[in-house]
């Protein structure tokens, strides 16, 4: 029973020991981002703060969950709290002191709950609340949210809601440090004299308010007089170019550092520009102007711009604009940006022109931007971003060429072409100049031609087609701190001299430059060098004399070569201060010879980077497998483990579980079959001493001689005979099973002639054999009652093989013979007989 | 039989995976022409509508696209690859949002805002020449989080 008890065990077991795990790993809710500080439980379907969340968290994200209501001192588990995101968590009601004992709370995100009740105190006690999102819960008016108190507010975000009126309420006035009332996407309308003020009282000079995507009809003139705030953004507010002309008087006397105006994109757009559509910011102080999303009528335009002429910073975005005819004085523009220009009139270049421009950024306006070609900037540190417009720059890059020398920052990246024509004179503060992805026509790479510019800082000339000639390229680039190069290629012998004399570099790129070999001096001067990228190229051997100079090298990227290996030297010689080094994308050998580079990766694994992208390309049979998963033990013993480890671990159980099988089969089953027929008959079990096997024609000998002499002699036995003991009705095999064996001790076998030719004996004897193993003792007396024939004995299954191997009685006609086979026989039923049993029998 | 039956429920109970695939939508169907989609974001379906249902390109084409968000983003990214039977034959990226010029009304929406795009879109080809493609659009923000995904087969007869 033990065995298949075992088994059973085995297999029951699984999921009952394992079912609790199931129901653990399904009850954490919450993500740990750090641990006890930062928890993530969005979307788990929670209806309350699950009981996992330590009390020292800040940041709770409880998004997406059915919290539904708010009660008192809901959070007041968790004092230390600093963020809490309640976006879309269905609330819909908010009791007084929901917050109470936040005391550290700066953010409380409510976004996306239908909000119908909301208690006057809910928001008590939040003393360092500093941005509030109640951003679609069906507000209607800035009263409805009693945030008096939050004294150090400065972001209010009350977007998409239906607010009507800007009415500020009084207790704005607390509000000191509100930085940005966001009212994008409400239902304003309407904007009268004395919505603001409030503001008028009380200065906010760093306060934006965004009243963007509200539909407004009418801006009372005078409601923005004196008030002086830091931007004020209005897209997509008004529905047509009369609107927003008359709203924009309704402007007058504010004060504001940036204003913000325009659509967003849609299929029909509303706001065209136009003369007049701007005059009311004459009245209006401001320093930047944005102008965004504005489509062009064709119309002829003269007075456009007339109200910007105070702007020192004008953006324009995403526009239309032709027929420009004239342009103001611009008193104090330095900044100007166009950037997605659909079409643009050439008179807007006169812009670019402007004396006190510091910056200009022409960026996606590639249908017309020939018409830049001198930049009069005359101040100190201009810049200058022509980027993404398809140029081709046909005289570059001298104080002539672009009419300033003040210039310290050029990019002229993602154009067309460049044509190099002189060598950056007149140039000299240049600080960073960025050309790539702009194809470079001469000079660069084939004459020195940064001798002028020691202060550049910055240079990228990536994918710009460029061949370097001259080991002299980057000559009188003293203080160059990045180099990006990529994208180009260098004749064979300058490699080693190249990078020469550039000491203060901290920054090298020359990925993708076709490099096959690096010079042993190539890196000799970059002692400071940090960063080191040279992926994409076609190294095939790693030469650690390279790299030893670089002394401050933190990153190093050797990706996408035709490295191998790296030889034990190079692994030693690999600068100590190497943070991340990236050398996936190798064709890797990862054969035993070697083991020392295997080892090293699998030891750098901290180091190294893209280790999913590290795989052997040799030996075949290794091909694609990732080097941190190759097995390094097998390189330390000749012949390979694997099988035999395979064959042992499979064999041993299959052996165990025959084996139990075996046992439980032949013990338990058997048993089982046998004690079918015996269920009510445990109670009778050794009602007879023997069950007596025989031919009945031994019949006469049995009577005469056993049952005289064993029956009535001292003590008496019971024996079992099939002609006296068997019930009839029931079938023989049952009487011999349940009878017979069932209810005897022993088994006598009476061997004769006629025993050996009936068949009910043969089996009587095989069952009693299976009968006595199954036993486990001596239970079967073989009795031999007259020479046999021994051509008989072997027929009979079993029965000669019995014989040689037991010690059996044999019955004689000697009186002497015949006293001692009783004794034995008696001797050999005694064995196992109950003593209570023998003595009531002696009696 | 004790033994096999607690065996199977073992394997039950270990290896029913909770597989979570959203439905397939049909956005149109012609004779000629059928458009479906299954959102490929893990939360969230989406909704898509294709307008007109026509295989000539000639006309504007409007797309509607409304989606809940789960993340912040402040750059937006949309990637469109186009496959015929997993070869990719189009593959077009475009930036959406950049935050110092938000030319859409959804560019700086916050998490748990809802994003709504309408807008003719231009394919650059005439008519969808016969064949069933497999269309991916994909939505990322600057951290390259998935804000939405949707798989859209198309059918052109």
């Amino acid at each position: 029973m033990a065995g298949s008890d075992a088994l059973f065990f085995l297999l029951s077991s699984m999921p009952v020991l394992s079912w609790p795990l199931f129901v653990a790993g399904n009850q954490r809710w919450c993500t740990e981002v750090i641990a006890n500080i930062k928890y993530q439980c969005m979307d788990q379907n929670l209806s309350r703060i699950p009981a996992e969340i330590p009390s020292t968290t800040q940041q709770l994200d409880l998004s997406f969950n059915p919290l539904l209501i708010l009660t008192p001192k809901y959070f007041a588990k968790f004092p230390s709290l600093k963020v809490l995101d309640l976006t879309r968590c269905s609330i819909d009601v908010i009791e007084d002191d929901s917050f109470g004992g936040l005391r550290n709370l700066t953010v409380l995100i409510l976004t996306g709950n239908p909000l119908r009740y909301l208690g006057d105190r809910a928001f008590y006690g939040l003393l360092s609340l500093r941005k509030l999102s109640a951003v679609d819960m069906n507000l209607s008016s800035l009263y409805d949210l009693p945030i008096e108190n939050l004294l150090v507010l400065r972001e209010l975000n009350l977007r998409r809601n239906n607010i009507k009126s800007l009415k500020i309420p009084e207790f704005f006035r607390n509000l000191t440090s509100l930085q940005i009332l966001d009212l994008h996407s409400n239902k304003i309308s309407h904007i009268v004299i004395e919505d603001l003020n409030i503001f008028k009282e009380v200065n906010m000079p760093n306060l934006t308010i965004i009243l963007s995507n509200n539909v407004i009809n009418h801006i009372e003139p005078g409601t923005f007089k004196d008030i002086h705030i830091h931007k004020l953004s209005l897209r997509n507010s008004f529905q047509s170019n009369s609107i927003m002309r008359t709203c924009l008087h309704g402007l007058v006397g504010l004060q504001v550092n940036k204003l913000e105006l325009g659509s967003f994109y849609s299929i029909k757009p509303e706001i065209k520009f136009e003369d007049e559509l701007l005059d009311g910011l004459c009245q209006v102080e401001f320093q930047e102007v944005i102008l965004i999303c504005f489509k062009d009528l064709s119309n002829e335009k003269h007075t456009l711009f007339d109200c910007l002429s105070n702007a020192s910073s004008i953006r324009i975005v995403n526009f239309d604009l032709v027929k420009l005819s004239a342009i103001p004085e611009f008193a104090r523009l330095s900044y100007l940006e166009l950037k997605n220009c659909l079409t643009v009139d050439v008179s807007l270049g006169k812009l670019a022109s402007w004396r006190t421009l510091k910056t200009l950024k022409v960026t996606n306006c590639f249908h017309n931007t020939i018409f830049i070609s001198k930049f009069y900037g005359q101040v100190q540190h201009v810049s200058l971003d022509l980027t993404h417009n398809q140029m081709i720059v046909n005289e570059c890059c001298s104080n002539e060429n672009l009419g300033t020398s003040y210039l310290r920052y050029l990019n002229l990246s993602f154009n067309s072409g460049i044509k190099i024509t002189s060598n950056f004179e007149g140039l000299d503060e240049l600080l960073s100049l960025d050309f790539q992805y702009t194809k470079i026509i001469t000079r660069i790479g084939q004459i020195p031609t940064f001798l002028t510019l020691d202060k550049l800082l910055y240079l990228d000339l990536s994918y710009t087609s460029t061949h370097f000639f001259i080991q002299c390229a980057f000559c009188g680039l003293e203080s160059l701190q990045v180099l990006k190069i990529s994208g180009n290629s260098f004749e064979r012998n300058i490699l080693s001299q190249v990078f020469r004399n550039l000491t203060d570099l901290k920054v090298l790129d020359i990925s993708n430059c076709k490099i096959e070999g690096m010079s042993s001096s190539a890196f000799s001067d970059l002692k400071k060098l940090q960063e080191l990228t040279i992926s994409h190229n076609k190294l095939t051997v790693l030469d650690p004399t390279a790299y030893a100079p670089l002394l401050s090298l933190s990153i190093l990227d050797f990706s996408c070569n035709q490295l191998s290996f790296f030889p034990e030297n190079a692994l030693k010689s690999l600068p100590r201060l190497l943070v991340n080094l990236d050398i996936s994308q190798n064709p890797f050998d990862c054969s035993c010879t070697h083991l020392s580079f295997l080892q090293w990766t699998q030891k750098q694994k901290s180091v190294l980077q893209n280790i999913q992208h590290m795989t052997c390309f040799s030996p075949s049979h290794l091909n694609s497998v990732k080097v941190m998963n190759v097995t390094i033990s097998s390189c330390y013993t000749r012949f390979n483990l694997t099988p035999l480890a395979v064959s042992v671990g499979v064999l041993l159980p299959a052996a165990l579980t025959m084996f139990l099988v075996y046992k439980c089969y032949v013990q338990q089953y058997f048993r089982l079959v046998l004690s079918r027929f015996c269920m009510d008959s445990r109670e009778e079990e050794d009602k007879y001493d023997a069950f007596v096997i025989f031919s009945s024609k031994d019949e006469e000998w049995v009577m005469t001689e056993l049952v005289e002499k064993l029956e009535r002699g001292l003590p008496p036995f019971r024996l079992c005979l099939h002609f006296r003991d068997f019930i009839p009705g029931i079938p023989i095999a049952t009487n011999i099973i349940q009878e017979g064996f069932l209810k005897s001790r022993k088994a006598i076998v009476i061997i004769s002639d006629h025993f050996m030719e009936s068949r009910w004996c043969g089996f009587e004897f095989e069952l009693a054999q299976s009968w006595q193993f199954l036993e486990g003792n001596a239970g079967i007396i073989v009795i031999v009652l007259e020479k046999v024939n021994k051509s008989q004995l072997r027929q009979t299954l079993g029965l000669h093989k019995y014989l040689r191997r037991n010690t059996y009685l044999e019955w004689k006609d000697s009186r002497l013979d015949q006293h001692i086979f009783w004794m034995r026989l008696r001797k050999a039923l005694m064995d196992g007989k109950p003593w209570g049993a023998r003595e009531r029998e002696s009696l | 039989m004790n033994i096999f039956t607690t065996a199977v429920s073992a394997f039950f109970l270990f290896y029913v995976l909770e597989s979570k695939e959203w439905p397939m939508h049909t956005i149109c169907r012609e004779p000629d022409l059928e458009w479906y989609y299954r959102s490929c974001d893990p939360l969230q379906d989406i909704g898509v509508s294709i307008e007109p249902c026509s295989k000539s390109l000639l006309e504007t084409t409007y797309v509607k696209i409304a989606l809940l968000l789960r993340r912040d983003f402040k750059w937006l990214t949309a990637k469109l690859n186009v496959f015929i039977q997993s070869l990719k034959v189009f593959s077009y990226s475009y930036s959406l949002c950049e935050p110092t010029s938000a030319y859409y009304t959804f560019c700086g929406r916050r998490k748990g805002e809802l994003v709504y795009f309408e807008g003719p879109v231009k394919f650059g080809i005439q008519t969808i020449p016969q064949g069933e493609y497999n269309v991916s659009l994909e939505l990322f923000n600057e951290d390259n989080y998935n804000i939405g995904c949707a798989n859209i087969t198309l059918i052109s007869r």
